[in-house]
């Protein structure tokens, strides 16, 4: 399967009261297309940090990310945005800020670059939230809607564009067992119409298991904890921390 | 309060006074060194050096059984659940490079086990949804929803002792890198 996302080496960090403060430290990953990968770690672990820039919208300190061929880290602006709008899509739990109905919400991606009128972005839109099952709130308000509609106008909002690449931050979290499997099962099959990649951060475990590869992200550092894309694979990757402190390389296949 | 013996002979007062220093936070009932001494005498891990004039002055050393004993009880693992951190507290304090050294790799593979139950277990969930799938539609497959949600449980509870035991990683491999720096200190200051 050929890698549709591959970060290789990154790292990046801020400076928080005069201190430096490593947020990622020489992470490697990668995700193909039609398989679901999940970032897991706790809150503030700086797991949308990792999803902000696996999505390309920032760059790294040092390392490359690769979307295909192309290698984002050198793009303009410009370029980025474009094909942010195109081919990935960024999805979480967030409102939109500003008053705007469900429908145009869902269609905001499409907005990006211009490429559609807005009868059409309203068109595609609504699909997008009859695939997800919530046509009955494209009028509604965003604050309107049950934490699980929010969820699935996420979900519509992440497939609206039909891009490549799916990034989806702590958009699964705490949903309990039942709407959990519910949204898992939603996912995939989005992703098996689609074709898409999906990188995801939970800090659920649970809703980790609906994913194919697993990563743990801790202090910076990224570890394996599930290889089901590549099973016969698994029981061999193992990265003892020293070696990946020594500069090793830890993403599969890299 | 082997530990303490093996670090020096003392006696029964002595072990009571340096255990409230050492572990000042833990909590001990005042009987706990003469129950407890007696207990490691039969045990074979320290033995009565002298007798003194009231119970509380007999003085007591490790035997070799004992110091054995305990060394190797400090490079045990420490992937402990909440309720045993008093017994990690003991280990890291009497805990010397090697030891810690030791320590760490024993978490390192546990944590290197639970990875692998985790990913055994992900599997199989990903198997019972697939199975689950299969029967929608058709006559509810019961066994396979419990046993979807079993398995999911099984790869939680693995997964949480994978995060435990990162975190305990990285805390102990913090403490390693503070003994260098504090024996480099101290060569600085007698210098």
């Amino acid at each position: 399967m050929g890698e549709l996302l591959s970060l290789r080496s990154v790292s990046k960090g801020f400076v928080r009261g005069g201190q430096p403060l490593p947020v990622l430290v020489d992470v490697s990953l990668e995700v193909a297309a039609g398989e679901i990968v999940a970032v897991v770690g706790s809150k503030d672990s700086g797991k949308t940090t990792l999803l902000r820039v696996a999505a390309g919208m920032e760059r790294p300190e040092t390392g490359e990310v690769w979307f295909g061929d192309r290698e984002l880290t050198g793009f303009s602006d410009a370029k980025r945005t474009r094909l942010f709008g195109r081919e990935i899509a960024w999805t979480d739990r967030e409102g939109p800020g500003v008053r705007l109905n469900v429908r145009d919400f869902a269609g905001l991606p499409l907005t990006m670059g211009r490429r559609h009128g807005r009868r059409e972005v309203r068109s595609l839109a609504q699909q997008a939230l009859e695939r997800v099952g919530v046509p009955g709130c494209a009028g509604q308000r965003w604050e309107d809607l049950s934490k699980w509609e929010q969820v699935l106008v996420g979900l519509a909002r992440g497939i609206v564009s039909r891009p490549r690449l799916l990034v989806a931050d702590d958009l699964l979290d705490a949903l309990g067992t039942k709407r959990t499997q519910e949204a898992g099962d939603l996912l995939r099959s989005l992703v098996e119409e689609l074709g898409c990649g999906v990188l995801m951060s939970v800090s659920d475990l649970e809703a980790a298991l609906l994913a194919d590869r697993v990563w743990l992200f801790t202090h910076g550092e990224l570890r394996l904890m599930s290889d089901q894309a590549n099973a016969a694979n698994a029981e061999i990757i193992a990265f003892p921390k020293a070696a990946r402190r020594g500069g090793d390389s830890r993403g599969v296949g890299s | 309060m082997l530990g303490l013996l093996v670090e020096q002979p003392d006696t029964v007062a002595g072990v009571g006074v340096r255990l409230v220093q050492r572990f000042p936070h833990a909590r001990w009932s005042r009987s706990a060194v003469y129950t407890n001494l007696p207990s490691l005498v039969r045990q074979n891990h320290v033995r009565l050096v002298k007798e003194g004039h009231k119970p509380a002055l007999n003085r007591y050393e490790a035997t070799a059984t004992g110091v054995a004993h305990f060394r190797e009880w400090v490079r045990e693992s420490a992937a402990v659940p909440p309720v045993l951190r008093d017994a990690l507290q003991g280990k890291l304090a009497f805990s010397e490079r090697e030891d810690l050294l030791a320590l760490i790799e024993t978490v390192r593979q546990e944590e290197e086990a639970c990875r692998q139950k985790y990913a055994t277990a992900h599997r199989r969930f990903l198997k019972a949804r697939q199975l689950t799938h299969r029967s929608a539609g058709k006559d509810a497959d019961w066994e396979t929803m419990v046993r979807r949600v079993q398995v999911a449980d099984e790869a939680k509870v693995w997964g949480l002792m994978v995060r435990r035991l990162q975190d305990l990683l990285e805390e102990l491999e913090g403490l390693l890198r503070e003994i260098p720096a504090s024996l480099n200190a101290g060569e600085a200051a007698d210098g």
